[in-house]
Order: structure tokens, then sequence, then C-alpha cells
């Protein structure tokens, strides 16, 4: 092989190398930017389920509360003066 | 869904509350005259005429105050100290629910109308018990059945009914029970039961409705033509909030007496002791007791009860839309009691106010059911007169020292007493509110607005429900007799029953043989007869008169 043969041929080597680490590069590239979106799914996710959790415990509380609301304050006299007449 | 009349009567518990959420004891009877002022100053009614028509009446110490028969073909009356609201007689269990929510919105405006107190209001429940004295209150219904020719055929077709019937009865509280708390059963501690109605049962069949309850009550009052229906009275079901479970109820027992007329049972599971299994089942939360059979063997409630679905599916399923719908609610409520009782909690009131109002109470505090009806064994040995429990500063050494037996056997701590206590009440306070009618206070209501609970009917329907009969059966006969009265000004002169109209002379009484005629020829013929009788001519004296020749 000539000098200049030898040349171009490792120039087309250096070449194909530069592809071959090109396309790695890509890829890892691909795989992080895969790997980033899933991550930033999972905190949307769990942030929406913690939003939803915390609206239904929110939900959930309100509702105690109301019932608490309609409570009265003694429940023995509530109860002891719902008397009935025995009926059918 | 075969053709055949449902109907419902239920019974209110009734008390007045003050502002400061106390309540007051008052005479149910006074209460109801409220009630009945606002109804006939708000709705186009008539008296209510029954003669004292129930055989067992005086034997049970029945006290009727006949009421008043509304243009929707339904009667308010007041029934042995409650008020009482009968459905006009409905086609199909979904028209019967529509009427039962109709009549429970009737209600509510006229106890908001009433003009009680300021800041008090009247306390509507729909439930069937109290949780002081231990008494009951009913929510009977109503199912009209085929008589078979001759009294001996007739009486043996109806013993077999009877048999076939009750393991189904027995078992459906599962998805049409409304829950309570405790029991009057001193010997048998409940913390939390499925039915309301279940301990007060206490035979397989009976004509009582006071002194004795049976699972199939034997009364036999047709209110129609006795010679070709019977009208089937079941006084051992639960009032119900919720309209699923109360559809479920109506629908389900329909299509068994279906199955029954149509002899398509065959042979049903016989239960070695119904009343027993009556208490069992309602006792058993998980839906997993095994009730024992008369031929050995054993099957839980949900076995039992798939058994008459399996047979109504096969006799009934795709026949029509409303049959559908009450097959695929009723497989539904099997499945999902087989996979777990608290998926119920959407659509039957036991397992709503389970796992809504009354599990989280529970788990606040850190207990069980098992310790909250051993306790509820304490409190009912140390009530006093009124029924109040003492507080724990106020119990004395020979008080402790007399159920320090109950405390062992149950293994509880004098140290919960306080807690307890308070619990005790506070469940059974969440309890009677959840079944108050008034949307603006009960526990329900605000349950079904959260969207916890199902919402089954176009409340425009119930509305319209106030104030228009069935299309299809005999109250459309007595709302044309009432608006007839009412245009005439003659509404003291006519007197409705449920299968009779009483008209002034010439007229008198017409039959309304059929409850499933919504055409009755006689009551048009006489109402057209009579014309247009001038309105003075029965008031004053003659009026008096005409009151006394109908018999009042």
């Amino acid at each position: 092989m000539s000098w200049s043969e030898n040349l171009q041929h490792q120039a087309g080597g250096e070449e194909r190398l530069h592809g071959v680490q090109e396309a790695e590069r890509i890829e890892l590239d691909r795989r992080r930017a895969a790997a980033e979106l899933a991550a930033a799914e999972r905190r949307a996710a769990q942030s929406a389920l913690a939003e939803e959790e915390a609206a239904a415990r929110e939900r959930l509380q309100r509702l105690d509360d109301h019932i608490e609301s309609l409570l009265s304050r003694d429940p023995q006299e509530f109860v002891i003066r719902f008397l009935q007449t025995g009926g059918q | 869904m075969e053709h055949r009349v449902y109907g419902v009567e239920t019974e209110y518990g009734l008390s007045l509350e003050t502002r400061g959420q106390h309540q007051l004891r008052l005479d149910p009877g006074m209460l109801f005259s409220h009630l009945e002022r606002v109804l006939l100053e708000r709705y186009a009614t008539l008296e209510g005429d029954s003669f004292g028509r129930s055989p067992g009446a005086e034997r049970d110490q029945i006290q009727i105050r006949e009421g008043r028969f509304l243009e929707s073909g339904a009667r308010f009356y007041y029934d042995t100290g409650h008020v009482e609201w009968a459905t006009p007689e409905a086609a199909s269990p979904l028209q019967a629910v529509l009427y039962d929510l109709a009549g429970e919105r009737t209600l509510v405006e006229l106890a908001a109308a009433a003009g009680f107190p300021r800041g008090s209001r009247l306390l509507l429940v729909k439930n069937n018990v109290d949780y002081v004295s231990g008494t009951t209150y009913g929510s009977h219904e109503n199912y009209q059945v085929e008589r078979r020719q001759g009294r001996r055929d007739d009486d043996a077709f109806f013993a077999g009914m009877t048999a076939q019937l009750v393991p189904f009865l027995v078992t459906r509280q599962i998805f049409c029970g409304a829950g309570k708390l405790g029991s009057p059963d001193l010997r048998a501690p409940a913390g939390y039961q499925i039915s309301q109605r279940a301990d007060y049962i206490d035979r397989i069949a009976s004509s009582g409705t006071r002194g004795e309850r049976a699972i199939v009550n034997t009364r036999d009052e047709s209110l129609g033509d006795s010679s070709r229906h019977r009208r089937l009275h079941l006084i051992l079901g639960d009032s119900n909030r919720s309209p699923h479970a109360a559809l479920l109820k109506l629908g389900s027992t329909g299509l068994v007496l279906r199955l029954i007329e149509e002899a398509v049972p065959g042979k049903v599971p016989e239960l070695a002791d119904p009343v027993a299994a009556l208490r069992t089942v309602s006792r058993d939360l998980a839906c997993t007791a095994g009730l024992p059979l008369r031929r050995g063997g054993s099957l839980t409630a949900i076995e039992v009860q798939r058994l008459y679905l399996e047979r109504a599916e096969r006799l009934g399923g795709g026949s029509d839309a409303a049959t559908g719908q009450v097959l695929a609610a009723w497989r539904r409520a099997l499945d999902d009691l087989a996979c777990d009782p608290t998926l119920l909690a959407d659509r039957v009131d036991w397992a709503t106010k389970l796992v809504h109002l009354h599990a989280p109470r529970l788990a606040r505090a850190q207990t069980s059911w098992r310790e909250v009806g051993a306790w509820s064994l304490v409190f009912a040995r140390l009530h006093r007169g009124d029924g109040r429990v003492p507080e724990a500063r106020e119990l004395t050494p020979l008080q402790t020292a007399r159920h320090q037996f109950l405390i062992d056997r149950h293994r509880l701590r004098w140290a919960d007493y306080a807690a307890q206590c308070r619990l005790h009440f506070e469940l059974r306070e969440l309890d009677l509110r959840y079944h108050d009618l008034d949307p603006q206070h009960s526990l329900f209501s605000l349950l079904e607005t959260a969207g916890l609970v199902r919402r089954e009917m176009d409340p425009a329907q119930v509305a319209a429900a106030q104030h228009q009969p069935p299309e299809d059966t005999r109250a459309r006969a007595r709302a044309e007799a009432l608006r007839w009265a009412h245009r005439h000004g003659l509404a003291g002169a006519v007197l409705l029953d449920w299968g009779r109209v009483t008209l002034p002379p010439p007229a008198g009484m017409v039959r309304l043989d059929d409850p499933l005629a919504a055409a009755h020829p006689d009551l048009t013929r006489a109402l057209t007869r009579l014309g247009e009788p001038a309105p003075e001519a029965v008031g004053g004296k003659l009026g008096g008169l005409l009151r006394s020749w109908l018999g009042r």
C-alpha cells in the first residue's frame, strides 16, 4: 500500500470510527432523553397522584366537617329523646 | 317486568328538634295534625274511609286515623304513634320506588311549612327503630299475587308459596338491609347488624303486625276482588333511604313471586330454623356464615340468593328492559358481596352507613365491632328510666361489681368506659341522622350529594309523582273521583278507600275491584250521572245529612 493509499485507508477508518462513535453518542443521548422523559413522566404522575390524593383527602375532610356540623353536641341527649311508640 | 301491583307503606319516626338540637317529646298525634293541616292547605285530598277494616286491628291495639288520599293516589294517615305514607298502587317496582320518594318529598314540604316554633324543625326519620326503648315500626311491602280457585287449593298454594319464599326473604337483607346498631336481645350482643327488623321477627307465618311479627304475614285482605287476587303483605323488610336498595328489594321479590306462580322454583333449600337464620344473616357482615339446612349441610346467604337468581334469569332474562335491569342489579350485588361486601357502599344502606359513617369512627377510637357490641350490653344494663347511661364518675362500686362479669367475659376494661359510652351514642346519632328525610340535615342526602351514593331517580319525575297518579292502575280512578269532587265543591261528601269510592246519593258506593285497571267504567258512569250538582246543595244541613248517610 502506498503512502497516499495508506493515508486514505486510515482516513476512511477514522471516518468509520467517527461514524460509529457518533452513532453511539446519538444512541446514548436518545437513551438519556428517554430516561429523563420517563423520570419526568413518573414525577408528573406521582405529583398528579399526590395532588389527586390530597384533593380526595380534602374532600373527605370537608365531608367529615360537614357531618360533624350536623351532629349535636350531646349525642346521648339526642338519642334518648328520639323515643318512639312501637308501630307495626 | 311482569304485571302485578306493588305498594309500600312506611311508618316514620317523629320528633321535634329545637335550634340548639335538643329534642322535645311531643304527642305524635299532635305532630301528625300539624302536617295534616298543611296537607289540606296545599294539596287536593279526600278523606280516607276504611271503617276499621282490619280484623286484627283491635287485638294488636292498632290506632288508625284515616287521614287523606291525595291526587297521586297515595294515602297519608296516622298509625299507632307514627305518620304513615302509603304509595298508590304501582304497576312496577320502579314506579313504587318513585312514588315512595314522592311521599318523602311531600312530607319534607309539609314539615317545612308546618310553622313549628322558630328555629325548631320536625325530624321525620325513615327508619325502623329507636335506640332507647327498643321499639320498632314498619315498612310494609304489598304484592298482588294470584289466587287458586277453591278454598282448599288456594290455601295449599299459599302454604307452598310461603315455604318457597321464606329462604329468599331470610337472605335478601344482604342487598336491601338498612343497617342497625346493637340489638335489644341481651343474650346475643351485636355491634352492627345488616337488618333493622330481623330482631323483631319471631315466627315464620302469622297475621299479626304488633304482638307478633312473622317472615310472611298471612293477613288475607285483598283490597280488591278477593276471588281473583291476594295481597301479599310483607312486614319483615327495612325502610330504605337508598332507592337502589328499595328497587332491588321490590324487584327481586316480584321476580321470585313470578317463579312461584309459574311453578319454576322446584325444590328450594329448606332452612332448619328460618327465624334463627334471619338473625344469623343480620349479624354476619362478611356474608359468609353457613345457614343450616333441614336435610343437613348448610348454605351461605349469597349461595341461597344465587339459587333464586339463576332461576329468575332463566325465566325472565331478556324478557324486557325493566326485568333485565333488576336481574343485572341483583347479580352485581351478589358478585360484589362475594368479593367484598363494602363494595355495596354506593347503593345499599347498611354498607353505606358502615363504610362512610361508622367504620371511620371505630378506626378513630381504635376499637372493634366486637367491643362496641359488648359495651352496648353493659350500657343496656346500666341505663336509667330515661335511657340515660351514668357517666364514668357517677358509677358506684356496686354497679361496677354487678357488671364485672360482663367486663371479664367480653375482655373489656373499665378504663375504656367513658370513651365507649361517648362512641355508643355518637354512632346511634349518626345512624338516626342518616335516615332523616330533610335534605338540608340528612346524612344520606349529604353522601348522595358528595357522589358517594348512587342517585337513581330523576328529581323532576319525583316532583311530578307528587301530583300525578300512576297511569296504569286504579289510583287513576281515585284521582278522577277526587278531581270531580273538588271541581264540584263536594270534597266533604266523597269518601275514598283503596277498593271503593263512596259518592253522594243516588250513586252511593262504587267498587274498584281491579287494582290493575286504570279505567273503571262504573265510576265514570256514576260521576257522569251525578252531573253538575249545585255546590250549595251539599253544604250546610244537607252536607251533614250526607255525611251521616255515609256513616261518618
